[in-house]
C-alpha cells in the first residue's frame, strides 16, 4: 500500500501547495491525479518518486518510509513515465535502452534478458529492438520509455499523461499495459487530463484544487458535475449520458448502452 | 527586458549604454592588460568592483570572481612564486620557519592573475548589463551578418533553457536508478546518461530552430524601418578603439 | 488555379515508402484536416507541403507540387515565408530563441518582412489578442507552459499572415482547457488563410475543418463530409475516434439506427438519438 500522510509542501516564496495532504493507494488500484495546470500534480509525483522532499509529512510504501531516500534509491520500487521520453534516451538501440534500467537492481543476465524480451513484446517493440530509439516516432519513443519501466516490475508506477498524442491503436496498447500492471498488483498513479482515459482506468480520483484536495471514488467524484466544473475538469461521456438519460451513474459507455437499450 | 541567467535588469548608465560601445570598451580593456603593470590593473579591479557594487551587482561579480579566478590566482602564486626554481629566491620573513619565495616569480604571478581578473570583471559587468537581445540588435545595426550575430548571442539566450532541460534529464535518469550524487567515479559513470540526451535534444532543437528562423525570414530580412546606430555612437566606438591602439603603440615605443 | 496543387507525390525514406501517389488540390481559405495514426507520415507530408522537402532536391521522390502555379524552388526566401508557415509538434522548438519577451517573439518574423513599426505593432496586438496572450506579452518565452508556448508558436506564424498555415498535431501536448483556447484562436484566422491541420485526433478536425482526409499506408483519402470521414476513421481503426461518434457508430453497427443516418457529433445529438431509440 502507498500511503501519503499529512504532506506539507510549498515552493520557495510561494503559498503552500499541499497542507496536510493524506491519501492511500492499494495494490492493483489506479489513482487518477486530476486538476488544472499548476494545481500540483507533477509536484506530488516528485514527492513520491523522491525528486522533491516535503517540509512535513511522509510517504510510506508497505510501511517503509520513502521520504528520506533519494530518487535513485527508490528506482527499484517506484518508476515514473515522464511526458518527454527523449530526456532519458541515451543508448543507440531500443534493446540497450530497456536493459539499462535493470543493471542497477541486482538481476542476473538471464533474468535481464527475459525481462527485456517480455517488455519489448508487451510494448510492441520486439521487431524494433535493434533500431535507434530516436529513429522512432514520438509515440513509439513513449513505448520505449514504458518498456524501460515495465522491465523493472516496480511496486509503484507514476504515469504522466501516458495517452497524450497516441492514436487509437497505441492508446489501446497503453490501456492494456495499465490493466496488466493492475493484475500484477502494481499501484498506479495516473496524471491525466483526458477524462475518457480516466474513466476507463481509475478506481479513485485525487483532484487537486486551490480550495483543497478531493479524494474520492471515481464514480462518486464525476457524479457531481458542479464540483468537477469547479475543479476545472470535464465529465466522462458515460457520466454525462447517464445524467441526461436519468440513469444511475456509470463510467463505462458499453454499460450505459446496455442498461439504456436493455 | 526580462531576466536572463547572466543579465541583471537595471536602469544604470551602463545598462543604457550602447552594447557596441560596451564591446569596444571591453576591447580597450583587453589591450590595456598588456600595457599597464599589475599594481595599476589591481587598482582598476578595485575600482571596477566598487562600481559593480554601486550598480547592485557586487555580489554577482564577487561570487563569480571568487569561483573562477580565486583558485587560478592562488595556483599561479604558489607555482611561480613558491615552487618554480629561481635565482632570486629569499625568505618571506626573518624567521627560521619562514617560507622561501621568488620576488620575480611573485611579480609574474600577480601580473598574469591581475590580467585575468581585470578582463573577467569587465566581462562580467558587460554580460550583467547587456541583454543578449540588445547585443543582437546592436550588432545588426553595425551591419554584422545575422548568422554571426546569432552565433554570438544565442548561447546567452538559450542558456536558461539548457539548464532547465539539464535538470529534467537529471531527474529522469535518477528515477531510473542512476546515482548522480555519489563519489567521483559514480558521477563520472553517470555522465553519458546526462550528456547524451542533452546533446541530442540540443541538436534536434538547433535543427528545428534553424528552420523556424528561416521561416521567419531571419537571414533574408528586408531593410528595417528602425533606427540604425547613431553618429555619436560611431564616433565613440572609433575613439575608444583608437585610444586602445594608441596606448599599445606608446607602450611599444617606450 | 488551386493555391496548392499536389500531383502523384511519391516519397520513400530509405526504401520505406512514406507517401504513395498523393494528390491534393487546395483552394484559398479552405481548412483541411489530415488525420493519420502515429508514424503514418503526416509530418513528412506537412514538410512537403511547406517546402521543407523540395522536389528535385529531395531524393527518392517523384510527382509535383505547385504553389500558386510555381514549385517551391522558384520562391525567394521572404516570399516563401509570406506564403507558408509550418508549426511543428513540440512547442518549445517553435520559438526562435532570439526574443526576450512573448511580444518580441511575435514581432520577430513580421519585422524581418520589412514592415513599418506601426504595422508590426498592429499585427502583434492582433495576434496577442487572438491567441489570448495579452497578459503574457512581457513574459519570457522560455517560462511559458506547454499550452502557452504552442499558442505563441502559432501566433508568431500568424503574424507573418501566410497564405497557408500548417499545424502539426497542435493539440497533442495540450490539456482540454488549452485545447479549447487554441480552437478559439484558430477560428479567428483571416478568412483567406488556408489551414492544414495534421493530427491523430478527429475531435480537433471536427471543430475546425471544412474538408477532411485520412493518411493511411502512405495514401491520402479525401472526404467532403464529416460523416463519411468519421466512418472511414472507424474503419481504419488507428485513429482516435470521437467518443460521441463512436457510440453513434456502435448503434449503427447493431442496426439500432439506419446506416445512412448522420452520425451524432455532439452530446446533445447523441442523447436525442438514444431517447428516440427508447421511445421507439
Amino acid at each position: 500500500m502507498l500511503e501519503v500522510r499529512d504532506l506539507h509542501f510549498a515552493h520557495r516564496g510561494r503559498p503552500a501547495l499541499f497542507n496536510a495532504l493524506s491519501f492511500v493507494a492499494r495494490p492493483g488500484e489506479v489513482l487518477a491525479l486530476i486538476g488544472r495546470n499548476g494545481a500540483g500534480k507533477s509536484t506530488l509525483v516528485r514527492l513520491i518518486n523522491g525528486l522533491a522532499k516535503p517540509s512535513q509529512g511522509e510517504v510510506l510504501l508497505d510501511g517503509d518510509g520513502l521520504t528520506g531516500l533519494r530518487a535513485d534509491q527508490l528506482a527499484g520500487r517506484v518508476a515514473t513515465l515522464f511526458q518527454t521520453p527523449e530526456q532519458q534516451i541515451f543508448h543507440d538501440t531500443v534493446e540497450a535502452e530497456v536493459t539499462f534500467g535493470l543493471t542497477h537492481i541486482g538481476l542476473d543476465r538471464t533474468q535481464v534478458r527475459q525481462r527485456v524480451e517480455d517488455a519489448l513484446r508487451r510494448t510492441g517493440l520486439l521487431e524494433q529492438g535493434h533500431r535507434h530509439p530516436l529513429d522512432l516516432d514520438h509515440a513509439s519513443r513513449r513505448m520505449v520509455a514504458m518498456a524501460c519501466l515495465l522491465a523493472r516490475k516496480p511496486r509503484v508506477i507514476l504515469l504522466d499523461e501516458p495517452q497524450r498524442g497516441l492514436d487509437a491503436r497505441m492508446r489501446a496498447r497503453m490501456s492494456r499495459l495499465i490493466e496488466e500492471e493492475r493484475q500484477r498488483g502494481a499501484i498506479q498513479i495516473l496524471i491525466c487530463h483526458d477524462m475518457e482515459f480516466v474513466a476507463r482506468h481509475a478506481d479513485d480520483v485525487l483532484a487537486l484544487h486551490e480550495t483543497g484536495p478531493v479524494w474520492a471514488d471515481a464514480l462518486e467524484f464525476f457524479a457531481d458535475a458542479e464540483r468537477a466544473r469547479r475543479i476545472g475538469v470535464g465529465q466522462p461521456l458515460a457520466i454525462e449520458l447517464c445524467q441526461e438519460l436519468g440513469q444511475p451513474g456509470c463510467l463505462r459507455l458499453d454499460e450505459v448502452l446496455r442498461v439504456w437499450l436493455g | 527586458m526580462t531576466r536572463n541567467v547572466l543579465y541583471r535588469q537595471g536602469d544604470s548608465a551602463l545598462h543604457r549604454l550602447d552594447p557596441g560601445i560596451k564591446l569596444c570598451l571591453l576591447a580597450w580593456v583587453a589591450c590595456s592588460l598588456f600595457v599597464y603593470p599589475w599594481p595599476v590593473l589591481l587598482a582598476a579591479d578595485l575600482l571596477l568592483l566598487a562600481w559593480s557594487a554601486s550598480l547592485h551587482l557586487g555580489r554577482f561579480v564577487a561570487l563569480r570572481l571568487l569561483v573562477m579566478a580565486g583558485p587560478f590566482a592562488l595556483a599561479l602564486v604558489i607555482i611561480h612564486a613558491g615552487l618554480l626554481p629561481a635565482a632570486d629566491r629569499q625568505r618571506l620573513a626573518a624567521l627560521p620557519w619562514a617560507l622561501h619565495y621568488s620576488p620575480a616569480g611573485l611579480d609574474y604571478a600577480l601580473l598574469v592573475a591581475s590580467r585575468f581578473v581585470t578582463f573577467l570583471v569587465a566581462s562580467l559587468l558587460f554580460v550583467a548589463t547587456t541583454h543578449p537581445l540588445a547585443l543582437l540588435r546592436s550588432l545588426e545595426a553595425l551591419g554584422v551578418a545575422p548568422g554571426v550575430s546569432y552565433l554570438l548571442t544565442s548561447p546567452m539566450l538559450l542558456i536558461e533553457q539548457f539548464s532547465r532541460r539539464s535538470q529534467a534529464i537529471r531527474d529522469s535518469q535518477q528515477t531510473r536508478g542512476m546515482n548522480i550524487e555519489g563519489s567521483w567515479l559514480t558521477r563520472l559513470a553517470s555522465l553519458p546518461s546526462l550528456f547524451v540526451p542533452l546533446v541530442t535534444l540540443a541538436l534536434s532543437d538547433t535543427s528545428e530552430r534553424a528552420r523556424i528562423l528561416d521561416a521567419r525570414g531571419f537571414r533574408h530580412a528586408a531593410p528595417r524601418q528602425q533606427a540604425t546606430a547613431s553618429r555619436w555612437q560611431a564616433y565613440a566606438r572609433r575613439s575608444i578603439l583608437a585610444v586602445a591602439v594608441l596606448q599599445a603603440v606608446i607602450k611599444s615605443c617606450l | 488555379m488551386p493555391l496548392i496543387d499536389m500531383q502523384h507525390l511519391n516519397f520513400a525514406y530509405r526504401e520505406h515508402a512514406v507517401l504513395r501517389d498523393v494528390n491534393l488540390q487546395l483552394e484559398v481559405g479552405e481548412h483541411l484536416a489530415v488525420i493519420g495514426g502515429n508514424g503514418c507520415g503526416k509530418t513528412t507530408f506537412g514538410h512537403w507541403l511547406s517546402g521543407r522537402l523540395v522536389q528535385g532536391e529531395t531524393g527518392n521522390s517523384s510527382g509535383s507540387l505547385l504553389i500558386d502555379g510555381r514549385p517551391w524552388s522558384a520562391f525567394e526566401p521572404l516570399e516563401h515565408a509570406r506564403t507558408v508557415q509550418f508549426v511543428g509538434q513540440l512547442p518549445e522548438q517553435q520559438i526562435t530563441g532570439l526574443a526576450a519577451t512573448v511580444a518580441d517573439e511575435v514581432a520577430f518574423g513580421a519585422r524581418n518582412l520589412g514592415l513599418s513599426v506601426v504595422e508590426v505593432d498592429r499585427r502583434v496586438e492582433q495576434v496577442l489578442r487572438a491567441c489570448e496572450l495579452q497578459a503574457l506579452a512581457q513574459a519570457n518565452p522560455f517560462e511559458l507552459s506547454g499550452g502557452e508556448l504552442q499558442r505563441l508558436g502559432i501566433g508568431a506564424a500568424m503574424a507573418m499572415q501566410p497564405k497557408v498555415l500548417i499545424l502539426d498535431e497542435p493539440g497533442s501536448n495540450l490539456d482540454p482547457a488549452s485545447r479549447q483556447v487554441l480552437i478559439n484562436t484558430l477560428r479567428q484566422l483571416r478568412q483567406h488563410t488556408t489551414l492544414v491541420l495534421l493530427d491523430v485526433c478527429v475531435e480537433f478536425a471536427l471543430q475546425l475543418a471544412t474538408r477532411f482526409a485520412i493518411l493511411e499506408t502512405g495514401q491520402l483519402h479525401h472526404f467532403a463530409e464529416p460523416d463519411a470521414f468519421l466512418r472511414a476513421a472507424d474503419r481504419f481503426g488507428t485513429l482516435t475516434g470521437s467518443p460521441v461518434a463512436d457510440v453513434g457508430l456502435a448503434l449503427r453497427a447493431r442496426n439500432l439506427r439506419a446506416q445512412s443516418a448522420s452520425l451524432p457529433t455532439t452530446v446533445a445529438a447523441l442523447v436525442s438519438e438514444l431517447k428516440d431509440l427508447s421511445d421507439a
